[in-house]
């Protein structure tokens, strides 16, 4: 499948589409267990399918990392999304185990996943920052409009709200107390790539249509979607079966949308690959096709 | 050319309605002569062809495969300006990157390497910075390709 990026293409949304249901099923399941107790196995497996997406991101990312001058910033940016996904496998599969076995483990060690969550969520801001500086060294994302301005306030707006019901969050309770602290700031570390994010969206445009500047667009739309879930599932309404339902949908289908992005910009590389070895083979046909194409 | 790019050009060529051509073929004579040149050119190469097709009775795959080989000759042998070299390498880079940031990659590249000018040597300087600096957004393989590309045009001065 990977020899035919158009079919890849599609079964990566097939996937999204389907996470987004296991994650709805799973999250309706979370707040209504008598009404459909056949839909158990989707909330205690769902951990899985981010898990599933992250190590097909890693896998991408070895690609598209090498394909990066050795002492680039995009190199560097790459390095840090690669060993980005691979804590987040490890973070999901733990997060699996937490669920699966929930009543046979130390709560305490079970909230030791705080450290991957934390240590992922910087290195993917740790990467996002770095891609952004590759574009502004050439002059794009430099200015910004109001929308942009806008998009920045309402996601930096989720973090007071977010931050102010910390206290129901999973491991706000952990007897180690770095934990709390480590859990008491996942809303700053959820919002910082957003806002990255959105920055990197806004070059996006500045960029015009192409293979990188979908991958980007995928790439913000995957964090804030994260994001939105992760405030409509700490909100009030996040105990209501249909939001809790949407907040898992959410939160599952962006880390599919997340392996879109990456998946483009591996597509990227292959298809550079390829047109560059048919104008070592054959320049002058190549020339003469682009000159062409454009008249 | 005299302030009128070679889009505008090519495009009053191929009967395109082109005021600011028109205007300026009023008063250059360079350019009036050598418009006449091409038109005449140009009907003799439509009557030459009318007149082949019908003796030979081509068909019209085969017509277009001809006119395709005689399209990939004519570029394999022309020498590109260096305006029409750096446009088709930004062509070729605008799928991968958008037109936005081809634009800038390459206008950031012409401000570093235009000092040295656009003989073959400064040609070469470019089409090297060129890819370096796509490499530094777009990657390896998409700055071997404009290398691979750039390197092939023959490039003549402007």
């Amino acid at each position: 499948m990977l020899h035919r990026p158009e079919a890849m293409n599609r079964a990566l949304w097939v996937f999204c589409a389907l996470a987004a249901i296991s994650g709805g099923m799973g999250g309706f399941w979370l707040r209504q267990p008598n009404v459909a107790p056949w839909m158990a196995p989707f909330y205690t497996t769902r951990n899985l399918v981010p898990a599933a997406a992250y190590a097909l991101a890693l896998f991408f990312c070895f690609t598209v990392k090498a394909d990066y001058p050795a002492d680039s910033r995009m190199r560097f940016a790459w390095s840090l999304m690669q060993a980005s996904c691979a804590f987040a496998v490890f973070r999901y599969l733990i997060d699996w185990i937490a669920v699966r076995w929930k009543d046979s483990i130390d709560p305490d060690l079970i909230s030791l996943r705080q450290i991957p969550i934390a240590v992922t969520l910087i290195l993917l801001t740790g990467s996002l920052v770095a891609m952004w500086t590759s574009f502004t060294a050439i002059g794009l994302g430099t200015r910004f409009r109001k929308l942009d301005l806008l998009g920045f306030a309402a996601t930096a707006a989720c973090v007071p709200f977010v931050f102010s019901l910390w206290e129901g969050m999973a491991d706000s309770r952990s007897s180690y107390a770095f934990i709390r602290y480590v859990q008491s700031a996942s809303p700053i570390l959820l919002a910082a790539p957003a806002l990255v994010a959105l920055a990197l969206h806004r070059i996006s445009h500045e960029m015009g249509e192409g293979t990188l500047t979908y991958s980007l667009r995928l790439l913000a739309v995957s964090l804030v979607l994260r994001l939105a879930s992760l405030w409509i599932g700490s909100s009030a309404v996040g105990r209501e079966p249909y939001y809790s339902a949407l907040t898992l949908a959410l939160n599952s289908a962006s880390a599919w949308i997340f392996v879109q992005a990456i998946f483009k910009r591996w597509c990227l590389t292959v298809q550079a690959s390829n047109l560059a070895e048919r104008y070592r083979r054959d320049p002058n046909h190549e020339i003469a096709e682009l000159s062409r194409s454009l008249r | 050319m005299h302030g009128i790019d070679e889009e505008t050009w090519l495009a009053f060529l191929d009967g395109e309605a082109a005021p600011g051509v028109e205007g300026h073929l009023r008063w250059c004579v360079e350019c009036a002569e050598t418009v006449e040149q091409l038109r005449a050119l140009r009907g003799t190469l439509l009557a030459e062809a009318r007149r082949l097709r019908d003796a030979a009775g081509i068909s019209e795959a085969r017509m277009e495969q001809m006119l395709d080989a005689c399209l990939e000759q004519l570029a394999c042998d022309r020498e590109w300006t260096p305006q029409q070299a750096t446009y088709l390498l930004r062509s070729l880079l605008e799928p991968f990157c958008g037109a936005g940031a081809a634009k800038t990659i390459t206008e950031l590249t012409i401000r570093k390497s235009a000092s040295q000018g656009f003989d073959p040597a400064g040609w070469r300087l470019f089409v090297g910075n060129l890819s370096r600096n796509v490499e530094s957004i777009c990657g390896i393989a998409t700055g071997r390709l404009i290398a691979r590309a750039g390197f092939s045009l023959s490039v003549g001065s402007a």
